[in-house]
This record gives structure tokens, sequence and C-alpha cells, in this order.
């Protein structure tokens, strides 16, 4: 396994969107690319390819976010027009669309069912919406959040969010308990680790954390790359191996997981700012999108 | 009804003349007369009706709709199939006699009038083929496809090709009639048809000019030019095109455009805005001034350097100097006014006003203004025309009132204006008034105008000053003017309200954003996310909290974020709090609800936004119960002093318990009612079984089943019977309308309890007779007539929790009318009979008499234990009522079940002891209350059938 090898060659460059490219997700294959951008579009793509399969039209405004569920049938996305979208893949047609957000939704995402989409607004709440009913609204509203949720994640029986107000909220179901950890910086960006016992919270002052989460407390924190201003959300390898997080100067950063030692940077991966890192759930490729309006295809040396 | 006779007499005359007018008239008719316009013709067909006046009639003229209450939809003859003499199958034919002759039977042979107007409809018109000009190259394509497919087939039999090229040649070419027409005017196949013409060029339109139209026609020299720039134009054009974006890249969530439909894709942009006059000049009407700025500027330059007016002076802005002057043939006509000899173009006044020169200063300069718009601001026009301005003071509204006017309104209001002046010139500017508290909240929190140092200086001053913390004087600071200083102060009033520290209620809600980010309301905002510079609020907050335990969460809070900066994550950053997910969550998580003994399965109380509507049926349920549990202490207590205002004088011991027994019985009356139970075997059987048989059955249980509260009930001391009959007197006020009268009656109408047996029948008559002086004997016989009978048939029912229910619902069963069963489960209904009776004297007595009565049958079944007697009288009065009757009967006696029930099941069981009666009589009176606020709940909270509301509640309420 090329496990030690990190994915910084440039594979390929996707030029298809009009202005900055703020979310890329893979789907559970790892086959196909989802991203979204300002230009109110989102395209599917195949990364090995680089063509354009469908591109997906209907948000008003910028598309900030998406998920797209386990079985590829379906895509959720929401954006600066305040509505959540779920998208039938194949027809590229709205199948639903959540009204109810009071300002532009940061992140969305579905639980692993793709029965419920959970939705997390500048408007400071989460809320969580049936795919299943006829409602239009909202099965559940949580407003514990002080500030724009910028991230959230949905697991089986947990829902993470990460807000500008400095805390990490983990909503577990299961226990019927909200844990708020503040990291007291803003935090724009959350994601569990495959195994999910960690949390990785980027924030907005140049810090990556690894959070424990069961007790909250600090595992490791990731430093070297620029991030002050932006929603630049970071992720980690398909194997936990390492943390990849874009940063405002354009430059593609790498650490280790354990030791938090920084292995490799990708100088002026883009000509601005890196929203949005993925990584392949299969393989060691990675996507990264960025302002300039591209998201470019990261592989290692070997699979080039 | 004078206006008619008027009319009457008018249409008389106008009659009368007409006949006049037709003997002496001698006009010649020419043509047919149009006939005579009759009223019901007069009436315009055509004229516009309402909806619900427009008939619906189909193509025969029938009606066919009839609305929803006249049989809705008629179809065919009378809603039947077929016509008047019934269903005929219109397309049998026998086919006995041809059966081997397949009869052949289209779609349309079972189709109706409408179905094939339909196929009418969808049918397609096509030209026949001697007519078919277009189709005929087609027809040919076939023949000819015909051709080469008999080719293919027998290539080698040459015989058949010949013979089918014969055939063709042969038979006449079916051509169409155009065609042929077109040939015999010597059309040849192959041409065209028209008249030659040369071809015709097309040019692609890539402008946005009308058709036909060259802006450069007169102007060769400029078309080069801005046809090179049209063409960046253009470019800009098809990158705008293929960027569906309206906003562009720069729109972000922080920019509103709320107003705009975002999801409109075409935009302005497309559209060219820039004119090109004929006179090369360039006219801005939108926006886009940004584009050919230059154009303009350098007329402006030509103009300003070298085109000047023949008097030397610059034209107004937004004039162009005319290139060629006015083409004088056009007016040839009018000969030019001659000019005075020695007459100035110009004219310059003696003096000019200092006003004007004023005016001029501060007037921006010409070089400085925005060129966007045409339109002048009239004091320009009025400077460059050299125009002597109006004098400010000029303007005032008191300049157009009369002189007289004026003084009047000055003596009216001169000592106040006066005043007010001599105010203003003292003060010159004007403090604002802050409040103490304000100010010295305000000084410890946020202090604005950080950008400008002097400025929050002043700032601070003013709090001081308004905080009483210093006494120096406000001073107008230098480069100031009073009316501005005085604005200034008021903003920094306003400023004082805003950056107040919020109350540590309030800011414990909020999220502390950066100082700065407060800042920048002056300041250019950036984009991006950023950072808070400091927890200063934080502490500012902390510093002003004031409760304990705020401070206490403020403390905590702030130890966390202590925590947070030396990264020492864990405890003490994490807070753990319960979390309610709501049961449909849990349910699409496929998890088990955690909190499942949480209600209202809700989230941390106030995220249940949008998830429940307001008025959900559980939340009117849940109201309605807390409602009717308040009110049911309430009427219990209302009550129970109602019954000892009206029974004080004849028994005390009843009242002082009453509403102690109450209570706690009505409490466990609550519990029952909560937890509700499928109803016994028995309820269903009294329902449904035959009569007889649920008679005798519940004659057994009423014999069974004892209350488990009458046994507690303590036995008072035995009283005479006056006071007995008293207190069924009261009994009787409790569940009437009428307590005074009732009393009266009850005493009369009990005496007869004591007639022997034998004369049982008899009494009756009589009691009603000595007790109702209002109505007549009859009368009153059919009253009890309708109203014993069910009545005392159901003093035979058991006492038991669901004794409503099922005397209700057996009722219910007998009445065989739906409508009257509703009448009587609905309570909303039976309460107008109340109503009734408290307005009419007769039937409240009717109703008395009715009560006093059944105390006495009771009294008297007690007395003997010949039930069967009665039953079987009752019986006998059920019969002989009608159904009608039976109705209101059931009604009234449904009134008084809840006070007669408790009876009926001791009564026949137990002796005629006085002291047992009486005994029977308190608990009566007691649990009629328990037992109209139980089954009240029960209607509350049930929503099934309503038990009776019992007319003793007009008196509780």
């Amino acid at each position: 396994m090329s496990s030690t090898e990190l994915p910084t060659k440039n594979f390929h460059v996707f030029k298809s969107h009009i202005g900055p490219v703020h979310v890329v997700r893979y789907d559970s294959s790892g086959e196909y690319v989802l991203t979204g951008g300002q230009d109110r579009t989102l395209k599917l793509w195949n990364p090995e390819t680089g063509l354009v399969i469908k591109t997906y039209e209907g948000h008003g405004k910028e598309v900030l976010g998406a998920s797209i569920t386990r079985d590829h049938s379906k895509f959720v996305s929401c954006g600066g027009d305040r509505q959540v979208f779920l998208f039938d893949v194949t027809t590229a047609r709205t199948i639903r669309r959540f009204e109810g957000h009071q300002h532009r939704i940061n992140a969305v995402d579905f639980n692993r069912d793709g029965t419920v989409v959970v939705s997390g607004s500048y408007d400071s709440t989460v809320r969580i919406w049936d795919c299943r009913g006829n409602s239009r609204y909202p099965i559940q509203i949580l407003e514990e959040a002080k500030d724009s949720v910028a991230s959230l994640q949905v697991s089986d029986y947990e829902i993470i969010t990460g807000s500008v107000d400095g805390n990490i909220r983990r909503y577990d179901l299961r226990a019927g308990a909200l844990l708020t950890d503040l990291i007291s910086q803003p935090i724009t960006s959350v994601c569990f680790s495959g195994d999910g016992n960690c949390v990785l919270a980027s924030s907005l002052d140049d810090t990556i954390r690894l959070m424990d989460k069961d007790n909250g407390g600090l595992l490791n924190s990731f430093k070297g790359h620029k991030n002050t201003q932006y929603k630049i959300q970071s992720c980690l390898s398909n194997y936990d191996m390492h943390v990849i997080s874009g940063s405002e100067d354009g430059n593609i950063y790498i650490w280790d997981l354990l030791e938090g030692k920084l292995l490799s940077t990708i100088n002026q991966a883009h000509g601005s700012v890196v929203t949005c890192v993925a990584y392949n759930p299969k393989q060691p490729v990675m996507i990264s999108t960025s302002v300039d309006g591209t998201a470019k295809v990261w592989k290692t040396q070997s699979l080039v | 009804m004078s206006l008619h006779k008027k009319k009457a007499k008018l249409a008389q005359v106008t009659e009368d003349e007409v006949v006049d007018e037709k003997a002496n008239e001698t006009f010649i008719i020419y043509g047919t007369l149009l006939p005579e316009v009759d009223s019901t013709s007069s009436e315009d067909k055509g004229k516009f009706q309402p909806i619900w006046k427009q008939e619906v009639r189909d193509e025969n003229g029938l009606r066919r709709f009839h609305g929803a209450f006249k049989g809705g939809w008629s179809a065919g003859y009378y809603n039947t199939v077929g016509s008047k003499e019934g269903w005929i199958p219109s397309t049998f034919v026998s086919s006995r006699s041809n059966r081997s002759a397949k009869k052949e039977s289209l779609p349309q042979d079972f189709m109706d009038d409408e179905d094939l107007e339909e196929l009418g409809q969808n049918q397609k018109l096509v030209t026949t083929e001697e007519f078919d000009l277009l189709g005929s190259t087609e027809r040919e394509k076939a023949q000819k496809q015909a051709l080469a497919a008999s080719f293919n087939e027998n290539r080698s039999g040459f015989s058949a090709i010949s013979e089918r090229l014969i055939e063709d040649l042969v038979v006449p070419s079916k051509e169409p009639v155009g065609v042929r027409l077109l040939k015999k005017m010597g059309w040849r196949q192959g041409q065209g048809i028209g008249p030659h013409s040369a071809i015709i060029k097309f040019d692609h339109k890539d402008n946005t000019y009308g058709l036909g139209f060259d802006p450069y026609k007169n102007a060769p020299e400029f078309a080069s030019k801005v046809k090179s720039n049209s063409k960046v134009e253009q470019s800009h054009l098809q990158t705008a095109n293929s960027l569906p974006m309206k906003g562009g890249i720069g729109v972000g969530a922080l920019e509103e455009e709320d107003d705009e439909d975002i999801y409109d894709t075409t935009s302005i942009r497309e559209y060219r805005t820039l004119l090109i006059d004929e006179d090369e000049e360039a006219i801005f009407v939108g926006k886009r001034q940004d584009k050919k700025p230059q154009t303009f500027v350098s007329s402006k330059k030509k103009s300003s350097s070298m085109q000047l007016c023949y008097d030397g002076s610059e034209p107004l802005t937004g004039f162009v100097l005319a290139q060629r002057p006015l083409p004088l043939n056009k007016w040839q006509v009018f000969t030019p006014p001659e000019i005075p000899t020695g007459f100035v173009p110009i004219h310059y006044f003696d003096t000019p006003g200092p006003a004007e020169t004023q005016n001029t200063s501060s007037m921006p300069s010409n070089t400085h203004q925005k060129v966007t718009t045409l339109a002048i601001v009239a004091d320009q026009r009025a400077a460059k025309l050299g125009e002597n301005p109006i004098q400010a003071p000029a303007r005032s509204v008191f300049d157009f009132v009369s002189r007289r006017d004026k003084e009047r309104l000055d003596n009216l209001i001169g000592a106040y204006v006066e005043v007010k002046t001599e105010d203003v010139q003292h003060a010159k500017f004007v403090i604002p008034k802050v409040e103490k508290d304000v100010a010295t909240a305000a000084l410890k929190g946020f202090i604005p105008f950080g950008d400008n140092l002097s400025k929050q200086t002043r700032y601070k001053q003013f709090l001081e000053y308004q905080a009483g913390l210093s006494q120096v004087e406000l001073r107008l600071p230098e480069d100031y003017t009073a009316d501005e200083f005085s604005k200034e102060l008021d903003d920094f009033a306003k400023a004082a309200r805003i950056f107040r520290p919020m109350s540590s209620m309030i800011a414990s809600r909020f999220a502390s954003a950066s100082p700065s980010s407060i800042i920048q309301e002056f300041k250019q905002p950036e984009g991006g996310l950023r950072a808070p510079s400091g927890k200063k609020s934080f502490q500012e907050v902390s510093t002003t909290a004031t409760t304990t335990s705020t401070t206490v969460f403020e403390d905590s809070r702030s130890a966390a974020e202590a925590a947070a900066k030396m990264n020492m994550f864990g405890a003490l950053t994490r807070t753990r709090a319960e979390f309610y997910p709501n049961r449909l969550l849990c349910k699409r998580f496929n998890i088990a609800n955690p909190h499942p003994e949480h209600k209202g399965d809700s989230s941390t109380g106030k995220t249940q936004k949008g998830q429940q509507q307001p008025l959900s049926k559980e939340k009117v349920d849940e109201i309605m119960q807390e409602r009717s549990t308040q009110s049911f202490v309430n009427n219990t207590n209302n009550g129970s002093s109602a019954t000892s205002t009206q029974t004080i004088t004849q028994s005390e011991s009843l009242q002082e318990k009453d509403p102690e027994e109450s209570k706690p019985d009505s409490e466990n009356k609550e519990t029952v009612a909560i937890n509700y139970v499928r109803p016994s075997m028995d309820i269903f059987k009294a329902i449904f079984e035959s009569e007889s048989d649920s008679e005798s059955e519940q004659e057994e249980t009423s014999k069974k089943k004892v209350p488990p509260n009458l046994v507690s009930h303590p036995i008072d001391a035995p009283k005479p019977d006056e006071s007995i009959s008293v207190q069924v007197a009261s009994n009787v006020a409790v569940s009437s309308s009428s307590p005074i009268i009732k009393q009266e009656k009850s005493e009369t109408s009990f005496r007869p309890m004591f007639i022997p047996k034998s004369d049982r029948a008899n009494d009756r008559t009589l009691v009603s007779s000595t007790s109702s002086p209002f109505k007549s004997s009859e009368s009153v016989q059919k009253d009890h007539v309708s109203t014993a009978g069910p009545l005392s048939f159901l003093d035979d029912i058991p006492q038991t929790e669901s004794n409503h229910k099922r005397s209700s619902l057996r009722d219910e069963s007998k009445t065989t009318d739906v409508k009257e069963k509703k009448t009587i489960s609905s309570p909303v209904k039976e309460t107008k009979p109340t109503i009734e009776n408290i307005a009419n004297d007769s039937t409240r007595n009717h109703e008395e008499l009715r009560i006093s009565r059944q105390h006495i049958s009771k009294k008297q079944k007690r007395d003997d234990s010949d039930d069967e007697y009665t039953r079987r009288r009752h019986k006998n009065h059920k019969k002989s009522t009608s159904s009608k009757q039976r109705s209101s009967a059931s009604k009234k006696h449904k009134k008084q079940e809840d006070s007669n029930s408790d009876h009926s099941q001791t009564s026949s069981s137990e002796s005629s002891s006085n002291e047992v009666v009486r005994r029977r009589h308190k608990n009566k009176t007691k649990r009629h209350k328990k037992e109209y606020s139980s089954s009240k709940k029960k209607s509350k909270k049930h929503s099934g059938p309503k038990p009776h509301r019992p007319r003793a509640m007009d008196y509780w309420d």
C-alpha cells in the first residue's frame, strides 16, 4: 500500500465552474465528484477523466454545501438562497426544497440512510429535515449555537456542528446529550475521523485541532497554514493517516495525524484561497477546490 | 307607494299619447319593421351574469348540472340510461339469422355524442390527394420506392417491370390541382414559384439598433472607430452571456439583494444602454458611463476650449453647442424677428447680490461635478444664467401669508416664539438628555468612535457630563458649528443607548462579537470571516454582571475560555446538557428515544419552532385539560357554596361537610377520569341486547353494585320528615334553575308521597293539578307522560363510574331516529332547553313537577318492593309517547339522570326507613356534584360521545 506516499501530484484541473468553487464531495464509491460553486450550479464529474457528467442548476445563489447519499441516487445541497435542495442525481431535478432558514446555509449533510437532512446556517440554527414525510417544517431545530453554524457532519447517531461562536457541539441522539466543547475560536470546519472517535476542527486561528470525542481533550493540533478569514474545509485521509487542509495562501498542507508534523506542502496549489479539500474514500487521491474557480485532482506519484 | 302611483299615471299618459299619435300619424314606412321588443326578449342574452346565476346547458339545451342539492349531474334520460321508453340498446342486432357474417364493430359504435365530438376533434384534417400539392413528391417517392422494391423482388422478370412501367405510364398521374394549374400557366416542374429575383444577402445582425438603422450614415469618420469599440462591447456581451450570473462573482451572502429575483437569468447587462447620437455625441441613458466616458469628456474639453457660445460663455452642462447652425430653409416661412439696434443679448446685472457670490463659492465647481445626468439643479442653472437667486428667508411659508394674518399669528404665538428664539440663541447647541444610569453604563461599556480620538474624548466628556461625574460644561469645539455639534451630541446620546452593555441576562444569550466589528459600521466592511481580536466584550460583560448566578456562569464561561486559550481542552471546556431529540428524529436515525420519559418530545425547550403546529390536537387537549381542572376546582367551590346558601336554613351540617368532602372526592374522580378504562361488558350488553334482557340484567347489577364511596359516608342523625323533603327540594334546586320557587313546589309535591300505594295511579294527576297553577291538568298530564316514562325507567340504573355513559347510550339505542340521537348526545343543543326553561315559567314548573314526581316514584318504589308493577307502567308510558315526545323527554331526563341515578341503585335494594332515605339524599347531593364534575371532565377528556351536561351547571357556573 502506498500509504506513505502523499497525493501531491496534480492529475487534473477542473475548470468547469465560473467563479469560486466552494464545496467538493466524493461519492461513497470514490468514482465521482460533486462540486458546488459561486455560479449557482453543482457539477457532477469524473475525477479520472475530468469530464462533467451533469450540471445541476436550481440554486438562486452560491452553493456552499452538498452531501450525497450512500446509494448515489440523491444529493442535497445548500447555499446562499436559504434553501436546501434535494436533487435527484439522474434527472437533475429537485425532488424537494426545504425552506425555513433565515440566512444562508453553510453546511448540509445526510444521515446514514439518507432519510434526514441536517443543515446548518448563518442564522445560527441547525435544522433537521425529514426526507420521508411531507412536512414543510423541520423535524427539529437546534438553536444552541450563538453564531453562524459553519460546518456540520452527521454520523450514525450523532450530529456534530462547528460554530463561529467557538464551540463544537455534538448532539448525541443515542445518549440524548449535547456535548459542547469550547475552542474559543471560530470553528469553520468539523469532521469525524474515520473511526468516529475523534473530531477534526479547523478554527480561524490558523489551527486545526484533533479533539477527543469522548472527553473533549485535545489530541493534536496542526499549524502552519493560514486560515484567519475564510471557511476552509479540512479533511482526513481515508485511513486517518493524514490531516489535509487548504490555506488562504493557496497552498495545501498535509500533516501527520499522530505526530502533528507537517509532512508536505503543495505550494501554490491554487491561485487563491483553497476552500475545500476532499479525500477519496478508496484511493490516495484528493480533490481541492479554490476561489480561483478550479478544482484540482491530486494523486500520488505512483498513481499518476 | 306614491311613486308607484305616479309611475302608473305616467304610463297611462304615455299610452294615451301613443294612441293619439297613432290616430294622427301620417308617416310612410319603408321596409319591414323590426319585431317589437317584448319584455322577455329584451333581456340581453349575452349579458353578464354572476356565476351562481349562470346555467350550464348541453348541446340540446338541457340542464345537466343541477347543483349539489338538487341531484348533481344528470345524464341520459333523468339520470337513467336510454330514453323515455327505457333503455334500448341501439346497436342491438339479432345475429341469429346471419351468424356467419361477422359484424365488425367500430369503437365509434360505442361512443356517445360527446365522445364522438372528442374523436372528431382529435382527427386531423388532411387534404385529399387531388389537392395535396406538397404531398405529391412524397407520393411519388413512395411510388418509386414501391417500384424499386418490386424491381428487387423479381430482378429477372423484366416483364413485370415493364408492366408496371406501362401501367404507370398509362394511368394518368394524379397531379394535384395546383400543379396542373401552374403547368397550364407555363410553369415547369423543378422551377421555383414567383418572379425571379436576385439572391438576398443576409447580414448577421450583430447590433442592437433598429433594422436598417445605420448610426454612422452621416458620420463615416466615426464608423471605423466606434465599430471597433462595438466589437469590444460584443465580446464583452458574449462573456456575459456565457456567464449565467447577474450579480457576477462578487455577489456574496453579505450583499443583501432581497428584491431581486435571484433565479432570473437574463440581465440588463446584456442590453446595450449606450446610444450614439447622430451628432456624434454620447448620451448616457443608464449607468454605463464607465464604458465611454472619454468621448464625453473630450467633447466637454472641446467645448470648454474652443466651443464657446457666441457671447463667449461656456455652454451649459449637459448642453452641447451645435456644430452646424440650424438649417434655415426649414424656417424660411417665417422671417426672423428684427433685432432692435443696440440690443445686447446678455443681460448683465448692475449689482450682483451678495447671496450670489456666496452661492457660487459654495457651489461645487464644474470640473468636480458628476456628468452622469442631463438634469441640472435649478440653483445651478440659475447661477449659470446669472440669475439672482431667491433669498433664503423668502422661502418661508409665512411669506405667503398676508400681513394681517401674519401679525395675528405673531400676536398669538409671539411670546412663545420670543422665548424660543432667545433660548436657541443662548444655548446655541442643544444637549440631548441621557438618563444618568444609561450614561454611567455606557461609560463602562464599549466606547465607540475609536477611529476619531477627539470625537471619542468628546463622547466621554458628554457621558461624564450626563452621568454627573464631571461638571465640565460641554464646549463648542473649534471648526464645529452649533448645528453640527448638536447633531454630534445627538449621535452621542444614541450611541450611549446602543453601546450601553447589555444586561447580563441578554448578554448571556448573545455571542460576543469583536468590538472591532462595531466600529466597522463606520468603516468599509471587508470580506471574509474574522477572528475576534480579543475577548474584551466578555470581560466587559463580566464586569457589569450583577446577579451572582450570572457571574458564576460568566466565571465558568471565562474559565473555560481561559482553559481553551491554554489549550487545556477537556473537562474544563466541555459542557454537557440534555438533548431531547424529537421522536421522529429518533425514528429516522433508528435509535430508541433516549428520553422516553420526556413528555413534550422536544429538545431544550426553545428548539420547538416549526415542529409542532401552534394548535395541534395534543396542544388543544392539553390546554383543555388544564382549563377543565381549573374550572373544575372553581366549580366545586362555587357549586358547594351555592348549594350551601340554598340549604343553609335547612341543614347546616350538610353545608359544612360539602366543601370538605367534595374536594378529595373530586380528585379521586379526576384520577379515575384520567385512567380511562374500557367499560365493562354489560354496558355493551345494555346497548346491544334486547330491552327486557338488559332491564333484568340491570336489575341484577344494580343490586350487586354499590359505590365504594357511599359506604364511607358518615350517617347523619335522623331528621324530621320535613327536613327530608326540603333537602330533596334543595337538591332539586341545585339541578334546576329557580331555587326559590322550587322549594315551595317541591314541598307541595312531596306530600303525595304518603298517598297509599293503590292511589298512586291517580296521585300523579292530583299532584300536578295542585302544584301547577299555570297549566291545565291535562297538559300537565301530557307532560308527565312524556317525561316520566323514560325517566323512571332510568331509575333502575346502578350508580357506577360508567353510569352516565350507560344511561345515555341506552337511551340513544332506544331512540330510533338518528337525528334525535344527535340532539341528545350533543351538549350544545341540550343547553338550549335549559335556557328556554329559565325563560318560561310554566315549563320550569313542569320540570320541577317532574323532578318531584320522580322522587315520589322512587320513594314509592322504595316503599314497596313491587318493581314489576312500576316497570310495566313505565313501559306503557313509553309506548304511548310519540317519538318526538320521547326525544324531548329523553333530553329532559338526561338532565335529571345525574341527580337521580345514584338513588336508583340503592332504592330498590334498601328498605324505606327515614334515616336511610336521609342519608341517601345527603349522599346524593354530594355525589351529584362529583358526578357532574367527573362527567364534565370526561366530556373534556374524551372526544367520544359527550355526556349530558346537567342543568345544575347553570348555577355552578
